[in-house]
């Protein structure tokens, strides 16, 4: 895969030392059982302090171009490429879920635990993985980990954490047991928090959550070459405090489920071919009845189900190694509210006229290994949606705004994108363009009265968007050697017709105290730029530095900046390696947000330094592999907000952590 | 309310399945009763004409107001419906329907007249009518035998008085005059209103908000009746002479005045009845304020505001 497009494999589990390292094979990538990632590759190890009880946020953050948006300590919302959910597009294993809380409090990534994956895929930009669709950030693949067959044919784990501020418990224990033509491997999660502390002992409320996740994974192997597999998961969040939002969540419960058959070993133009059926079903309750000082309760429940498919071929011939996959998927959203005033009639809206989705696509994908030196990338997507307004009711109040709208939306979306690649003598250099669309979101066509706590705005959709679309450009040069590594990447993206809220004055707002209302609509342009530059060093066999430089830049056609968008950032990170130990000491510099976007809602974040000191020892009793870490976040107990904390919630402050995990 | 349960040709296929033999249910709590089709009789409707009066009458909306019931010439029985059987403060639709006794037929053609509702008030001693249609008007066309009017009391029966209602039908040249028998006007249902007045140029006027229970969230079409207050006041009060423009400005009050956009005044048409387009973004309670103006565009009436900053005059509505 060519450095210009950039896809890092984050390793989350499943190793002696968890670890995150870029991969740059797809023949790797393409086989998940050779995903099994070890301590050491090379001298790019790299500590997870956390280790397995991190969340998967906190393993997602380690990725290169991630940020997260946070509105609580928990569910925390991806941005790749200062891009969120919106222009991402999200996978488990190649399937398509959608949240389901019009407020965006539920991430399709809060649905999965750490324990229930093997790696995080991110494809930086319009390259997206197969399934992927609107995806101009970026997208990202959560795979799921499966024990496999002929894998030790049993074995259990034990995870267990503790985090001071906040008093976070983890607790994670799983088993595996596998055979030549069987394997199952299950488990369960649960993690519990009370409301954190922020720098200087400041009691954040309303920030505690808790959560039970368990997973099933069943492989069946009836011959050679032919492979079923099965997955369920169920993941249920309760009491989740949202101290950046004016409501919290009684209970977000996620059920995925999927049934695949696979060849392995075909003869011909493919050597491998995937089907997948699956069907997710997520259901959120919002919940204002522990919060004072409300003025009217309400109640706003969602739903999000998805039933789809998809087929994937996979082959290679000569210098080509190439995908093929068709997928398609129907997705129903709905939500809704009731506000209750005292002695009256409650009130009633649809806040999501339960909107069905049908999308049906093909993408191409295709690595040319031109010689030694060069490589082109090329992969391109089509795909064609039906919306429809399933909801009477719904339908007709959004009529109030766009008299005559039709019920159904039909649109065609597709990206391509091509990149090159000359490496030679530790030098490397890549370029890479592309172009694609998406179609607006449910919450951008069709939502209704959605206060965004941000900007505090009442939002409504707009079912007469056109798709936004997007030029990028990505250049990146790279050299290494035994003892440095560094890299310089640049990517840009060029938007037409992007999407944002802007207010409309003739309108009333609806929820209390918000100061008007904002329709989405297509702004002729926008851009955004970002930039990164990484030096690592390795002095000693036992020490690495590593360090990072980046700064993006998000300006629309009136010349606003674009909310959202990092400020400049540097994180350092000291890193030792002696025999069973690891340890690091790093720090996370960041500039003032000078560049905010007061037009969206946006205030000044101030610049902030924060420094953590971590510590891991792995050791073997028999066959008993156990990891131990301990570590500070926050070490000098500052209060801070990051850019893109929601309401400018302050982050944890001083938190120590100690956790245990065991292999048996 | 439902215009019509059933169309024509649903009905006349139902006939054609029933065999003309028919059992039909009303509204869940009305007993069962047999629909008589009549031989031939001039008088009365024909089958299908019978079946659409039969199920509208029977939809389960409209009931009799038996105390209004009377017989012309004992040979016709005029029965009154409202829905429910009840009448409340504000505007009612009222259906007239004649049955000729001797074989339980409807009759086509018949009117009633002289519609009038007085109030008594037993304390001070005096009398007052309210805003109504004086006449019945054909409901549909479709179906010859169900006369309609409307009345809109400008306040409910209570300890402080009791209202009272007569008419007058016509059919085949015999008239019965139905003097006043009590009726029981309620009062709507808390925090509704559905009558407002205003004075201009020494006169009274009423504005009747049509069927607000009708409304849903999305546009509506909102109608209204503007009457007078008849200079005799006891008298039937007829629709206004005057011609206005009445601009809306829907608000809910609990959602601190949250409102909509695109409302259209309502601007008075052949019928006599006003009409505009009213938007309501959900349910709940919605005050509907409005600044009533005269052909010229000067405000007549509503341009004082109340603390919400909208017009002090408004009806209030709960869908």
């Amino acid at each position: 895969m060519t450095a210009g497009i950039a896809i890092f494999i984050g390793a989350l589990y499943y190793s002696n030392v968890l670890t995150a390292l870029p991969t740059d094979s797809i023949e790797k990538e393409a086989s998940i059982n050779e995903v099994t990632i070890t301590s050491t590759v090379g001298s790019k190890r790299k500590v997870a302090g956390k280790g397995r009880t991190a969340s998967i946020e906190e393993h997602l953050l380690q990725l290169n171009n991630v940020a997260m948006v946070k509105r609580g300590a928990y569910a925390w919302e991806p941005v790749v490429n200062n891009m969120s959910t919106e222009r991402l597009s999200t996978t488990i294993d190649g399937m398509k879920i959608f949240y389901a809380c019009t407020d965006k409090m539920d991430p399709v990534t809060s649905y999965v635990e750490s324990g229930n994956l093997q790696r995080v895929r991110l494809d930086s930009g319009l390259d997206g993985n197969p399934q992927a669709t609107g995806n101009i950030g970026g997208s990202i693949d959560l795979k799921l980990r499966k024990s496999g067959f002929d894998a030790a044919p049993q074995e259990f784990n034990l995870t267990t954490g503790y985090e001071a501020n906040g008093h976070l418990q983890v607790y994670g224990a799983d088993a595996a047991f596998s055979s030549q033509t069987f394997y199952a491997n299950f488990g369960a999660f649960y993690r519990d928090a009370d409301n954190y502390r922020a720098g200087g002992h400041q009691d954040v409320p309303f920030s505690k959550f808790h959560k039970v996740n368990s997973f099933l994974n069943l492989g069946f192997r009836p011959a050679p070459n032919h492979i079923v597999e099965g997955t369920v998961i169920f993941d249920r969040a309760t009491d989740v405090g949202y101290p950046a939002l004016n409501m919290d969540v009684s209970d977000a419960t996620g059920l995925i489920t999927s049934l695949s058959y696979r060849r392995e070993q075909l003869a011909g133009l493919f050597y491998r071919w995937e089907t997948k059926v699956y069907y997710n079903h997520i259901t959120h309750n919002m919940d204002d009845s522990t919060r004072p000082d409300v003025i009217i309760h309400m109640d706003m429940p969602g739903k999000s189900s998805t039933a789809g498919l998809y087929s994937l071929l996979e082959g290679s011939r000569g210098n080509h190694q190439y995908q093929l996959n068709f997928d398609c998927y129907y997705n129903t959203l709905f939500a809704d509210m009731t506000m209750y005033v005292e002695g009256a009639k409650p009130m009633y809206m649809l806040t999501w006229p339960d909107v069905g989705t049908f999308n049906s696509g093909l993408s191409l994908s295709d690595n040319i290994r031109l010689s030694d030196t060069h490589s082109i990338h090329l992969s391109a997507k089509g795909s064609w949606q039906q919306q429809r307004i399933n909801s009477d009711e719904g339908y007709h109040a959004l009529e109030i705004f766009f008299p005559g709208v039709e019920r159904s939306k039909r649109t065609f979306m597709g990206r391509v994108s091509v990149s090159y690649a000359w490496q030679n003598n530790g030098w490397r250099l890549a370029a890479g363009t592309g172009y694609g669309n998406r179609a607006p979101s449910v919450t951008e066509s069709f939502g209704y009265f959605l206060n965004n706590a941000f900007d505090r705005y009442d939002y409504i959709g707009n079912p007469h968007l056109k798709n936004e679309s997007a030029v990028e450009l990505n250049t990146s040069a790279s050299w290494q050697n035994d003892v440095i590594d560094t890299r310089l990447e640049v990517n840009a993206f060029l938007f037409h017709n992007y999407i944002i809220g802007t207010p409309d004055n003739r309108l009333s707002a609806m929820t209390i105290g918000a100061p008007g209302v904002k329709v989405y609509q297509n702004l002729k342009h926008a851009q955004i730029v970002n930039t990164a530059f990484t030096f690592s060093v390795t002095p000693l066999s036992w020490l690495r530095w590593d360090n990072k430089v980046s700064y993006s830049y998000g300006k629309e056609s009136t010349g606003a900046h674009l909310p959202l968008i990092a400020p400049f950032t540097y994180l350092t990170a000291l890193k030792l390696f002696h025999q069973n130990w690891e340890g690091e000491l790093g720090g996370e510099l960041v500039g003032k947000q000078s560049n905010y976007s007061n037009k969206y809602g946006e205030s000044l974040t101030p610049g902030y330094a924060v420094w953590h000191i971590s510590a891991g020892y792995q050791f073997n009793i028999h066959t008993v592999v156990a990891n131990i870490h301990v570590g500070v976040d926050n070490l000098f107990d500052r209060y801070y907000s990051t850019y893109s904390d929601w309401n400018h919630i302050p982050q944890k402050g001083r938190n120590i952590y100690v956790n245990l995990s065991v292999k048996l | 309310m439902e215009k019509r349960v059933f169309t024509r040709i649903s009905a006349i296929v139902f006939l054609l399945f029933s065999g003309f033999a028919l059992t039909a249910c009303g509204g869940s709590d009305d007993p069962v009763v047999p629909i008589n089709i009549p031989t031939e009789d001039d008088e009365c409707c024909n089958a299908e004409e019978t079946f659409l009066a039969y199920t509208f009458l029977h939809n389960g909306y409209l009931k009799e107001i038996e105390s209004l019931r009377d017989t012309i010439d004992e040979k016709y029985a005029l029965s009154v419906y409202s829905r429910g059987g009840k009448l409340h403060a504000g505007y009612n639709d009222v259906f007239f329907a004649l049955t000729k006794i001797s074989n339980q037929g409807f009759v086509r053609n018949f009117s009633v007249t002289e519609i009038s509702p007085v109030m008594t008030m037993t304390e001070k001693g005096m009398k007052h009518s309210t805003p109504t249609a004086t006449e019945s008007s054909l409901y549909d066309e479709t179906f010859p035998a169900v006369q309609h009017a409307w009345i809109s009391f400008v306040m409910s029966s209570s300890s402080m008085g009791y209202w009272e209602l007569g008419y007058k039908a016509t059919t085949q040249n015999k008239t019965v005059a139905h003097t006043g028998s009590v009726i029981e006007v309620s009062a709507n249902a808390t925090g509704q209103e559905w009558i407002k007045s205003f004075k201009y140029q020494d006169v009274n006027y009423y504005l009747s908000l049509v069927n607000p229970n009708d409304f849903q969230t999305g546009i509506n079409t909102i109608q209204a009746y503007v009457s007078q207050q008849n200079a005799e006041k006891a008298k039937p009060w007829p629709l206004a002479d005057q011609e206005f423009t009445i601009e809306i400005i829907p608000t809910m009050p609990d959602m601190g005045n949250h409102s909509s956009p695109d409302n259209v005044a309502l601007t008075k048409q052949p019928s006599g009845i006003y009409e505009g387009k009213l938007n309501l973004t959900m349910t709940g309670l919605w005050d509907i304020h409005l600044v009533v103006k005269d052909k010229e565009g000067n405000i007549v009436a509503g341009g004082e505001n109340n603390d919400s900053g909208y017009s002090n005059i408004y009806w209030s509505v709960i869908l």
